[in-house]
């Protein structure tokens, strides 16, 4: 029987790796069970097919919250950590333990703290490491990092998120923290090589995948 | 060389540790000495838990281990961790510290430098803001509960209250006053729902409700006065209302209308009691008198005579002891229906208190005219009165004064009046008498 597994197959279960370690961690860090998933991963070619992009929990709520970090050396691009502006707060909340209600939730969703930047900094932080990591030894190659910033957009515009010309790869994600569901992104460009480099073992990766099946 | 980074590293305002990939110290700068007191050399060597307890924590070596292997960059925060390096003296509630890992690399060997920054005065800041959106939220949710209150406040009183915004046209004046909102009583009043009434102009509402009213309105306001009308009849509810705007604040309106229909028959009621006999309905003793002191003024400046008549029913207490006060009320209310029967437009006749009526003449020009007025009185009340099965025939006596010829006092014109009434009475009633020729008959006697 031919099973038919394409590229995204593969990097999707890299990804649940990748981000099942950077949860691990989490937890541990925490001390609450974190959970976290990959629905769906997209490669994406230029910037005109970012364009169009919806993030499913943001359609309603523009503002996002974007943790990112720069790589160099042999691995070369930016990876970004989105959640949408109006979830911050009942992360927060749940990472300090703090009991707030669903209406304080509404009134405060917009009021960010340094306290609610520096959580979704350290999260991110964790989050990137791993799977930029993850990705680096894939390929076999070394890369250095930068601090992680983190900053917010007042509506949804992926291109501006998103170098012109480069080569990205989407990665929904699903926060489960303590039960409590939180949709979220990973975007990770890549410079033209890194990204070929990627897909190259990704389809070696593939291959010997059919070749067991066969 | 080394001292110069040393003393760089030694200025800067936060907390730097350099450790291997054993985690122990190789590095630590004069603000770590000045925050544990200990001396940077003797932090050297030893393990990063020995001199930050904090990193006994098997999570934590675990990160920096895994930043200094995978050449990685880490930020670690307060609000997770609190601090890092508990300072001498200091309750750990009360610090809070940042912490950046960044893997480091020399001569083939692999490092972390430890950032610990201090941010302590950041996060009771944030506590502050914390606590005043906290402070905040409560007083929003006070403020919908006490709008919650005004609400049903404004539904519920049984005044109509409608809230107004005023339009401004680019020349300053006033293009429109939209109606925003509109209470219960409003609606109920007028038959309207809230639907019909919100959005809609105030001045085409209030002139549906009665014609040009909504203009009169728009006009006062343009004018720049408040509305205000405190007795107004709309013909197409029958009804009276009182109508008064406010301003409220910036170019809210608020009116309050308030059906006043039946304060105004209230009103009337009391105004009847209080003008008229109850029992007959002939103007009362107290309004005849003011009345007749206008005559009086009236004849003084020149106006023409008018006659007072005192009239008393002959032997009225006879018939109310004989068939009993409300056979006598009866036959009062009759009397009074033939005297105002029988008197000429003008004439005023008042129920004097008892069985005693007045009736005022205008304008007799001769005492000819007066006696004809009398004659016609006497023949009306001789007219038998049936009440019930009775049949009974009247007689009655009457005084006459003339004004200004037997005086130009009110007391006096009454007491001229009430003596020639007797003097009648005396000379076996049925009859009317002048008191000018009482008087003569005095002098004569």
């Amino acid at each position: 029987m031919e099973v038919n597994i394409t590229r995204e197959d593969i990097i999707k279960e890299l990804m649940n790796l990748y981000i099942g370690q950077a949860a691990s961690l989490m937890s541990e860090i925490t001390n609450r069970k974190i959970i976290l998933s990959v629905p769906e991963v997209k490669i994406l070619i230029g910037k005109e097919q970012v364009a169009g992009l919806v993030m499913p929990e943001c359609q309603n709520n523009g503002a996002l919250m974007v943790s990112s970090i720069k790589f160099e050396k042999d691995l070369e691009g930016m990876a970004k950590l989105i959640f949408p502006a109006n979830k911050i707060k009942k992360l927060t909340s749940i990472v300090l333990e703090e009991d707030l209600l669903e209406e304080d939730f509404y009134s405060l969703k917009m009021e960010f703290s340094d306290t609610d930047y520096d959580i979704v900094k350290e999260l991110g932080n964790i989050v990137l490491n791993s799977v930029v990591g993850g990705i680096a030894n894939l390929i076999d190659i070394c890369a250095e990092y930068s601090m992680p910033q983190v900053k917010l957009f007042e509506n949804i515009d992926y291109e501006k998120l998103i170098e012109p010309y480069s080569q990205v790869l989407l990665t929904f994600v699903n926060f489960n923290i303590e039960n409590e569901e939180i949709f979220g992104a990973i975007i990770i460009q890549l410079a033209f090589k890194s990204m070929k480099d990627l897909l190259e073992k990704v389809e070696e990766l593939r291959s010997n995948v059919d070749e067991q099946d066969l | 060389m080394n001292r110069i980074y040393k003393k760089a590293l030694g200025a800067t305002n936060h907390g730097i540790l350099i450790i291997d990939e054993q985690l122990k110290i190789v590095f630590g700068n004069t603000f770590m000495e000045e925050l544990l007191g200990i001396y940077p050399d003797n932090m050297i060597g030893k393990s990063i838990s020995e001199i930050l307890p904090k990193f006994k924590d098997k999570t934590l070596q675990k990160i920096l281990h895994m930043v200094i292997e995978n050449n990685q960059k880490l930020f670690l925060s307060a609000a997770q961790h609190k601090y890092f390096a508990l300072p001498r003296n200091n309750c750990e509630n009360a610090i809070r510290q940042n912490l950046n890992v960044v893997s480091l690399e020399v001569s083939g060997r692999k490092y972390a430098l430890l950032e610990i920054h201090d941010v302590t005065n950041q996060f009771l800041r944030v506590k502050q803001l914390k606590s005043y959106i906290a402070k905040l939220y409560e007083l929003q949710k006070s403020l919908d509960h006490n709008e919650l209150k005004y609400k049903t406040l404004f539904d519920n009183i049984d005044v109509g209250f409608i809230y107004c915004e005023i339009l401004w046209d680019k020349k300053g004046n006033i293009d429109d006053i939209v109606i925003t909102d509109a209470n219960n009583p409003f609606l109920k009043t007028f038959y309207k729902t809230k639907e019909s009434v919100v959005g809609e102009s105030l001045v085409e509402v209030g002139n549906a409700l009665q014609k040009g009213f909504g203009d009169r309105m728009l006009s006062r306001l343009a004018r720049g006065k408040n509305i205000r009308y405190d007795d107004i009849y709309i013909k197409k509810f029958d009804g009276y209302f009182s109508v008064t705007g406010y301003v409220c604040g910036g170019d809210g309106y608020a009116l309050k209308i308030k059906n006043i229909t039946q304060r105004k028959a209230n009103e009337r009621t009391i105004k009847k009691l209080a003008y008229f006999d109850q029992l007959t309905g002939l103007l009362s003793r107290n309004v005849f008198e003011k009345v007749l002191e206008r005559k009086i003024q009236r004849v003084k400046r020149g106006g023409k005579p008018f006659t007072l008549m005192f009239i008393d029913i002959d032997n009225f207490k006879e018939l109310n002891d004989s068939f009993g006060h409300d056979f006598g009320d009866k036959v009062l209310v009759e009397i009074a229906k033939r005297l105002k029967k029988t008197t000429r437009q003008g004439d005023i006749v008042s129920r004097f208190g008892g069985d005693e009526f007045l009736i005022l003449n205008s304008d007799v020009e001769s005492v000819d005219i007066g006696k004809k007025i009398a004659k016609r009185i006497l023949r009306q009340l001789s007219i038998p009165l049936i009440i019930g099965e009775r049949r009974i025939r009247l007689k009655v006596s009457i005084g006459i004064s003339i004004c200004p010829h037997d005086s130009c006092s009110k007391t006096e014109l009454l007491k001229k009046a009430d003596m020639a009434m007797y003097s009648a009475k005396e000379v076996g009633g049925n009859k009317f008498m002048f008191f000018q020729d009482y008087s003569k008959s005095m002098e004569k006697a």
